[in-house]
């Protein structure tokens, strides 16, 4: 089970990394993974994008749409960092009188917030270092770390080491309380009404669906000591 | 919206089979030196780094506590003069008692670098058109795409034999240097920064006068202190200015500001003095006037250190009080005043800035602003207009084949006393109308937003859009960056390395150094730069890899012959070297470990420098009743005579007979070294000149002493080099500071003067996507006259149309008393449609209403010589 997670916060961080190359549109094509989506209930109008011969093009359009909305800065961007989003609050200038700028007082989104540092903590104390450049509570690094802990709990599992699986089932639990989860929701909901390419609203609604699907799971006491899954 | 419960075990395991293989994400971690895994936290570290603001040009020292490698708090730093004092024994006092100062833009340093607006990683522009309509359809690029592409399209101009054909563009302090090495070794002689958008004609004119582009007053122990439109307690620039300004008054000083609008420094004045825009000149010469007039002038000054002082005085004899009121619109009675306690008040100190400065007769008017202080002795003494002494870091440029192509931009050809920075104007407008001498095909553009910065803003989009391949380097996606064909993520201040040379009296360095690695990963503009170099395989004249060898080895050929691959390490030797052979004389260790990283000249101010003796070298005589031997058409120095009649080489061989016709020029003394070569003489008024008649000194008193930078050596009231050239427009320089208006006048269809200014709470147009800053100042509100406002129906926070010959745009109205009532005006650099989210829609962009040029002779981008009509919307 924990590998079958591993799996999907991998393809989710993936996803919100960069935009598709054109490898990964094909391999999607042969996984089925529209029809299965599709299945699940998640039908969009992105057939066009992955099933289109001419890959090129829609993997630019893919390309322009991913740096708009992912990377900006400009029109329909959506910074994707939970500082953006956790941290507004405590961004209070020391003057707070009111502004006559149009912005609203307490409304200053900034990367690198306190919760930042608290995110990069967490990698560092699971022995891990975050390469130079990347910002720690970035959507995709936030994944990219679920992944790694769903991993961690599967080798644990497989290795047969109850303890250990059972220690980072609870890390898995702080990202979701304190990070990931607590700011998706908010992100994805900004995505919806910007994004420009149907795709990418598809794989925000995944992603907090999932995400959902997960911190419930994750809190039910039925999963926990299940240190092996048949896939 | 699905519920959670939705999804089944059955149909996640489904899904997750389906993403399977698909989870290629980027690599983000590497693993860590850290032990077992604990979800505790350990304490924050915490530091204190010194290092120097860039939120504007002043570079204020400042200290920056990193917490956890976050940026949490900037504070000023009092090891460094900027922010305190220009003045040496003021900072050396002050630091203890008051500590320094930073300015708003300073505090709000924290959100640039935090901004989610800034530019992350390159972008290339896939939709071809361009203008501030067009949507550029970025993709974001790897960085060696990027490098790849930019390369390529160097090498290939190069290869084609049009190097010179690449226009850069750059601010004027950051990391200037390298970005000059690049064009000189790529073979491009447009390189062009930003001085000329800001203060070249103060430099035109403080340099006439004397020699000197960036004087300083030491306004804090003057006892009267006239400004001609300058607003240092809000456009403070350097932190200590507030200050020395209110030490001053606290004192007992009085302070007189002439500006057509009242700004924050004229309303904590004694005094505002309303004007005509552009016509400072002229009061100027009716003060000069009366101070001759009324004998109110530094007899003793005037007779042993300048020169033309009679020519000034029977030209000024007719510059009336009562003449410049009618040019000025300033009172007679107040001119006849202000005049009185100039010359009685001591020491006094006037100075101008970019008021009159940006407009086209400012030369002339800067310098009869300057001769001001002339006429009354106050020069380089305490109290007064200051030399400052500058041994900053040193640049050692490459050796390169000198370049055939010009300029475009008619640097001292067209501009006769224009800055090495250049002419931003002429190569803009040039582009469009045809008028340059070739075309250029790719711009480079780093660190400068040229469409909110450079009259006539949609002249500029038209003229980059020429381009064939733009470049713009940015923290943030400005108008200019909206333009390129790719877009490089600039870093802010914090994370970045520059030496600053301190605009203080005295000489002293500091250092700005990254206290945080650049947040995206990217590379610093001059690792940039550097790359590109390597990418191009750039060498010097000697075949040496310049960008890749050790700087140091590249200066001492005795030294090994090193590479540095690692950017940074080659910059950062690169900074050592500059600072090992320039004043500081130390390495950028060195540097680091000074308090604050700052460098500060023990020797501290110095004043009366024009005394400072001139040496000679050992064994050296002095000699009276000789003569030079010159050419017949005076050009060269064929020798000299004793007074014997025995001729001598110039290497002090007798001469028996001469090779030409010569003439014998009678000299005050000629001077020998020691083996008799001549080592140089002092001309028939007082010039000490060297053995290739260049002026380095005066004899005075008997002594031989530096004077001043200029031609003559001395304070100049005429300007007899510059006499002979003629200026942007055709028009010969007038070697006297003649009062000329300035060329756009108000008319019936335009009547009224538009101008802008600068204030704390921004820099250029740089600083208005920082949510405190916009807290602080959100708009620019056009500021009218109430009784001018009143006759066009316009009320208080109206909303208005502006519109000039060049532009219409609306505006919203602030009604006050404090501005001329044929005067409009507002603060500069808003209007942006790009830069950010907060930037983007707020006030209006002034620099629409103009045309696209500068004054004739210093090259001065005219952005304050404006005329509108405004009228209700």
């Amino acid at each position: 089970m924990a590998l079958a997670r591993a799996n999907l916060y991998g393809f989710l961080s993936t996803v919100f990394s960069a935009p598709p190359t054109a490898e990964w549109l094909a391999a999607a094509r042969d996984r089925a993974l529209l029809e299965i989506l599709g299945e699940l209930g998640w039908t969009f109008a992105v057939d066009r994008a992955v099933h289109c011969e001419e890959t090129v093009l829609a993997q630019e359009e893919l390309a322009v749409a991913f740096t708009r909305l992912m990377i900006g800065p400009g029109k329909g961007y959506v910074p994707p960092y939970g500082s953006i989003y956790l941290d507004r609050a405590g961004g209070a200038s020391p003057l707070s009188s009111g502004g006559g700028d149009g912005s609203r007082r307490g409304d200053r989104p900034q990367l690198w917030g306190p919760s930042t540092i608290a995110v990069e903590q967490l990698y560092r104390a699971a022995g891990l270092e975050l390469v130079q450049g990347q910002i720690a509570d970035h959507v995709g690094v936030e994944l990219a770390f679920m992944r790694y802990l769903c991993a961690c709990e599967a080798h644990a599992a497989a290795e047969h080491d109850a303890m250990a699986a059972e220690r980072w089932h609870r890390w898995q639990i702080v990202v979701l309380h304190d990070h990931l989860g607590r700011w998706v929701p908010a992100w994805a909901a900004t995505v919806e009404r910007a994004a420009t390419h149907p795709f990418y609203v598809a794989m925000v609604r995944l992603a907090v669906e999932f995400l959902a699907w997960d911190a419930e799971a994750l809190s039910r006491p039925s999963l926990r000591g299940v240190t092996s899954c048949v896939l | 919206m699905m519920t959670p419960n939705r999804l089944t075990r059955r149909d996640f395991l489904k899904l997750s089979a389906a993403t399977a293989g698909l989870a290629v994400a980027a690599h983000y971690f590497a693993l860590g030196s850290a032990g077992a895994p604990a979800l505790d936290s350990g304490p924050a570290n915490s530091s204190w780094i010194p290092t120097c603001c860039n939120m504007c040009g002043g570079q204020t020292g400042i200290l920056v506590r990193v917490d956890d490698g976050r940026v949490a708090k900037i504070e000023p730093n009092p090891d460094n003069p900027i922010g305190v004092a220009n003045i040496s024994t003021d900072y050396w006092r002050w630091k203890n008692t008051d500590g320094a100062a930073m300015c708003p833009k300073g505090n709000a340093g924290v959100m640039t670098l935090y901004d989610p607006d800034r530019v992350k990683q390159p972008l290339k522009r896939t939709n071809p058109a361009k203008g501030p309509d067009e949507d550029p359809r970025w993709v974001a690029i790897s960085w060696e795409e990027a490098l790849s592409t930019i390369a390529g399209k160097l090498k290939q101009l190069r290869d084609a034999g049009e190097a010179h054909k690449l226009i850069w563009f750059s601010e004027d302090h950051s990391f200037v240097d390298p970005q000059m090495d690049f064009c000189a070794l790529y073979g491009t002689p447009n390189y062009y920064n930003h001085s000329n958008l800001c203060d070249v004609s103060r430099k035109a004119s403080f340099g006439l006068v004397m020699g000197d582009g960036r004087p300083l007053g030491d306004f804090a122990n003057a006892r009267y202190i006239l400004l001609f439109g300058w607003n240092p307690l809000s456009a403070t620039k350097w932190s200590h200015l507030p200050r020395i300004f209110t030490r001053a008054i606290e004192r007992g000083a009085k302070l007189v500001v002439v500006d057509p609008y009242l700004s924050q420094t004229a309303a904590r004045a004694h005094e505002w003095i309303p004007l005509r825009p552009g016509t400072d000149g002229a009061l100027a010469l009716a003060l000069a006037h009366l101070l001759i007039k009324w004998d109110l002038i530094d007899h003793e000054f005037i007779e042993k250190w300048t020169v033309g002082f009679d020519e000034f005085a029977a030209f000024v004899a007719d510059k009336t009080p009562e003449w410049a009121e009618q040019i000025t619109d300033v009172p007679a009675s107040t001119i006849r005043r202000i005049a009185r306690e100039l010359g009685t008040l001591k020491p006094a100190v006037v100075d101008v800035w970019s008021g009159p400065g940006q407009q086209s007769n400012a030369v002339q008017g800067g310098k009869a602003i300057a001769l001001l202080n002339v006429l009354i002795g106050s020069v380089d003494r305490p109290g007064t207009m200051i030399n400052p002494e500058c041994h900053g870091p040193a640049r050692q440029a490459p050796k390169v084949a000198p370049i055939a192509q010009p300029r475009l931009d008619g640097h001292g050809v067209k501009y006769p006393l224009s800055h090495s920075s250049g002419i931003y104007t002429e190569v803009l407008s040039g582009m469009l109308d045809g008028s340059l001498p070739y075309q250029p095909r790719v711009g480079m553009v780093i660190f400068q937003n040229l469409v909110l910065s450079v009259p006539g803003t949609f002249n500029v989009v038209e003229a980059l859009k020429q381009l064939e391949f733009l470049v713009v380097v940015d923290t943030h996606l400005s108008e200019t960056a909206q333009l390129a064909d790719i877009v490089i993520p600039g870093t802010t201040y914090l994370e970045r390395y520059d030496l600053t040379t301190n605009w203080v009296t005295w000489s002293s360095v500091s250092l700005r150094q990254p206290v945080v690695k650049p947040i995206f990963g990217q590379l610093a503009e001059y690792e940039f730069v550097v790359e590109l170099g390597r990418r191009l395989e750039l060498k010097d004249a000697d075949g040496k890899e310049f960008f890749r060898l050790s700087p140091h080895a590249r200066v001492d050929p005795q030294a090994p012959q090193v590479n540095i691959d690692d950017l940074t390490a080659w910059y950062e030797d690169y900074l050592s070297l500059e600072l090992e052979r320039g004043g500081p004389k130390m390495t950028l260790a060195e540097l680091k470990r000074q308090p604050g990283a700052c460098w500060v000249d023990p020797a501290g101010t110095r004043y009366e420098k024009f005394k400072d003796p001139v040496k000679l070298p050992e064994g050296a005589q002095m000699h009276t009743g000789y003569a030079l031997i010159r050419s017949a058409d005076g050009k060269t120095l064929l020798g000299y005579r004793d007074p014997a009649g025995q001729a001598f080489g110039p290497d002090g061989k007798p001469l028996s007979s001469l090779a030409e016709a010569a003439t014998d020029d009678k000299v005050q003394q000629v001077i020998t070294e020691a083996t008799g070569g001549l080592w140089g003489y002092v001309d028939a008024e007082g010039t000490l000149k060297d053995a290739k008649d260049k002026a380095i000194g005066l004899l005075r008193d008997g002594k031989l002493v530096k004077g001043w930078n200029t031609a003559s050596r001395r304070c100049e009231f005429v300007a007899k080099g510059a006499a002979s050239k003629k200026d942007a427009r055709g028009n010969l320089v007038d070697p006297l500071p003649a009062y000329r208006p300035r060329e756009w006048f108000p008319d019936d269809q335009f009547p009224l003067y538009l101008i802008n200014w600068k204030e704390a709470s921004h820099t250029h147009s740089r600083t208005f996507n920082n949510p405190w800053l916009m807290e602080l100042q959100g708009w620019n509100l056009l500021a009218i006259n109430a009784a001018t406002a009143a006759k066009l129906g316009i009320r208080d926070g109206d909303e208005i149309w502006v519109e000039s010959p060049y532009g219409k745009a609306k505006a919203l109205a602030r009604v006050t008393e404090g501005i001329h009532p044929e005067v409009v005006g507002w603060q500069h650099g808003f209007g942006h449609w790009g830069l950010g989210r907060i930037a983007k829609g707020k006030g209006t962009a002034d620099g629409q209403f103009n045309k696209t040029i500068s004054d004739p002779l210093s090259g001065m981008a005219l952005h304050k010589e404006v005329c509108v009509r405004v009228y209700r919307a």
